[in-house]
């Protein structure tokens, strides 16, 4: 029953310091990795500091970019706590934008009270039914969530590609394989707070942590979630069903990735494209990761890696270093975090821990 | 239709499915070694990607494609290198590690060829040829299918099954099962689980390694940014298709390399099917086989569990 559903190694430890530790030590890591290859530092490092947090345009970017990546990572998150590993987020991302787009444009309304919650629940209800098919194949065929939501990652890519390189496409588009336009009447409206213009997605994506953060610690189907994660025959015995809440765990994953789609296009970039999605759904999973999948958490850490994608694509677009090296440095922050919590650290420092504290007592038996 | 029917019996197609193929058997081969170990290698897709930029990198310094084939395979061990040392000697999340190793290993190799070659175009390197069986090669039909490819076909088949031979009929082979069935009974037998899985994993780093030097050096003969295009997801599939027979690797890479060069074949045809619609067609038929699959294999016990000695 329960054998293929342990990941293994523990993933998920409450040691805040040590995940911010690994952030700082990664970012080092890879600044030391630019310079080896000949990267001018002198000019790159200003520049992302500058592009995150530099300027009232530069804390827009970061909030911004941090939108998607703590929707998806909240996804991610209740995966986690359920023993389900959804790498699929980017797929859904991509189904969802293509869905919302496709109601956008057939809509025949132009009152947006009418049009937005049913181009939101387009976009909700694709991202759903990826993210579900994974957890049914799951539940139904014993197929690997880790390998279904890869492949499911690729067709939903290709499907949108297909999409905005065929009918969708804006043949006045400069050229461009992408979609026209959503109307102005269904863009998300901005909110202006001093000197900062804040994307009304921010508060959308708070608003779904602090829902998430509700059903996983505080509800009776978190807590369902929770037990099956931590063991599932125990989740089987008390009466859950055990397909039933994959299904659900992974449709509900997959409905925030989708969030996250309705999201970015509706509230940034406004159109589909096949260049949508800069691996959002791979690095929600290194937010998911570092925010302990914890609500909470996620929104730190989503906030702590839009900084450092908006710093990095600034760093990229003055200083000429390839943003593809904030993709290794994401893989680096990953790995040093899985050191950080594997069995191997942890159970040295418990003993260690035993040993300070049994030389601390006192030798009163003498 | 009957157009449809003369290509799929065509030796071209036939040669061009065999060809595609390579990359699979080699990196599935090696997966299931792996595996077997009671290793999960999820990092498969970046390893055949950094040796496709290893051994072009290799290639195009020394002018040789055999030290470009060996630059891929070391590139892939480096890859699997790190995996070893997050999930052997620090026993880390497999799956996560593995996930990180394919996001860095694409950031990586798009960073640096960028730097090396600048974005423009790339010149091909020194690279392989189909090889000519004497003999065989001139056998109607299926000489230029199966005898007119290149050498890493020939290296695939051949590691394919001599890793099913050792795998099935070895100390070692014992040993890498006994790794991932029941790592606790072969440490009592005196044989050290890790030492038993980092073998493994280095075997299957040099074999994806040089899965993708195949495509970099024998399909494309250049490198381009995330070439290997989620080939190692497929191979990671294939591998539970296989039941864990590395043997098993040749035939089912025959079937997904089939997939893989109706897709090629398609857009050369003059049918309606865009080409994004023929490039999902393998991942949708992998999905597909592994539907059916998915229950009629038992994982090796151990899979994915980190193993530490108390």
């Amino acid at each position: 029953m329960s054998r293929g559903r342990a990941t293994g190694a523990m993933l998920l430890s409450n040691q805040g310091v040590v995940s911010v530790a690994v952030v700082a030590l990664g970012v080092l890591l890879s600044v030391g990795l630019l310079a080896v290859t000949g990267a001018d530092l002198g000019r790159a490092l200003p520049q992302l500091a500058a592009g995150a947090v530099g300027s009232s345009a530069a804390l827009e970017e970061t909030l911004r970019q941090s939108i998607p990546i703590m929707l998806i990572g909240l996804g991610v998150a209740i995966g986690l706590r359920a023993g389900l590993f959804n790498i699929g987020g980017e797929g859904q991302l991509y189904v969802a934008a293509l869905a919302a787009v496709v109601v956008a444009q057939a809509l025949p309304l132009t009152v947006p009270l009418l049009a937005v919650p049913l181009i939101v629940m387009a976009g909700a209800a694709a991202g759903a039914l990826w993210g579900g098919a994974a957890g049914w194949m799951r539940a139904r065929l014993g197929m690997n969530e880790v390998i279904t939501t890869i492949l499911l990652n690729e067709i939903g890519f290709l499907l949108a590609s297909y999409a905005v390189h065929g009918w969708l496409r804006d043949q006045a588009g400069g050229g461009y394989p992408w979609s026209h336009k959503i109307a102005v009447a269904f863009r998300l409206p901005v909110v202006r707070v001093g000197p900062l213009t804040i994307p009304l997605g921010v508060a959308i994506a708070l608003a779904a942590a602090l829902l998430i953060g509700i059903l996983l610690e505080r509800s009776h189907l978190g807590f369902r979630l929770r037990t099956l994660g931590d063991n599932p025959d125990a989740a089987a015995y008390s009466g859950s069903s055990v397909a039933g809440l994959t299904v659900l765990a992974m449709g509900l994953a997959g409905l925030l990735a989708g969030l996250a789609g309705v999201v970015e296009l509706a509230g940034n970039q406004e159109r589909l494209s096949d260049f949508f999605s800069p691996g959002y759904g791979f690095t929600a999973i290194a937010v998911a990761l570092v925010g302990n999948a914890r609500a909470g958490g996620v929104v730190i850490a989503a906030l702590l890696f839009g900084a450092l994608r908006a710093g990095a694509s600034s760093m990229e677009r003055i200083a000429q270093v390839p943003a593809a090296t904030s993709l290794v440095a994401q893989a680096i922050i990953i790995l040093l975090l899985v050191v950080a919590r594997s069995d191997r650290l942890s159970g040295w420092i418990r003993r260690r821990r035993a040993l300070a504290e049994a030389l601390d007592t006192p030798e009163e038996a003498e | 239709m009957s157009v449809l029917i003369d290509l799929l019996v065509s030796t071209a197609f036939l040669a061009s499915a065999v060809r595609l193929a390579v990359p699979l058997i080699l990196a599935g081969a090696g997966e299931v070694i792996s595996e077997r170990a009671g290793v999960l290698n999820i990092g498969l897709e970046g390893m055949m990607l950094m040796g496709a930029f290893t051994g072009v990198v290799g290639a195009d310094l020394t002018g040789n494609p055999w030290i470009g084939a060996l630059a891929a395979a070391l590139g892939g061990i480096a890859v699997a290198a790190i995996h070893g040392y997050v999930v052997i000697t620090w026993a880390g999340n497999q799956i996560v590690s593995g996930l990180a190793l394919n996001l860095g290993s694409l950031g990586l190799t798009t960073y640096l060829s960028r730097q090396i070659w600048d974005t423009g175009q790339q010149q091909s390197v020194a690279h392989f040829t189909p090889v000519h069986i004497p003999g065989l090669s001139n056998i109607p039909f299926l000489g230029p299918v199966l005898f007119q490819q290149s050498p890493f076909f020939y290296f695939a088949v051949a590691v394919a099954i001599g890793l099913g031979v050792v795998l099935f009929r070895s100390r070692q082979g014992l040993a890498w099962r006994g790794s991932g069935e029941d790592p606790a009974a072969l440490d009592s037998v005196g044989v050290s689980v890790a030492a038993t899985r980092w073998k493994a994993l280095l075997v299957c780093g040099a074999l994806a390694g040089i899965g993708g030097g195949a495509i970099s050096l024998a399909q494309l003969y250049t490198f381009i940014e995330n070439m290997t295009g989620g080939r190692g997801y497929i191979a990671l599939a294939l591998v539970i298709v296989t039941r864990w027979n590395p043997m098993w690797a040749i035939g089912v890479a025959l079937f997904f390399g089939a997939t893989d060069a109706v897709a090629v074949r398609v857009q050369a045809l003059d049918v309606a099917i865009p080409y994004q619609i023929s490039l999902m067609l393998p991942f949708v038929l992998t999905l597909i086989v592994y539907g059916f699959a998915a229950r009629r294999g038992r994982p090796p016990a151990a899979l994915g569990r980190p193993w530490m000695k108390s």
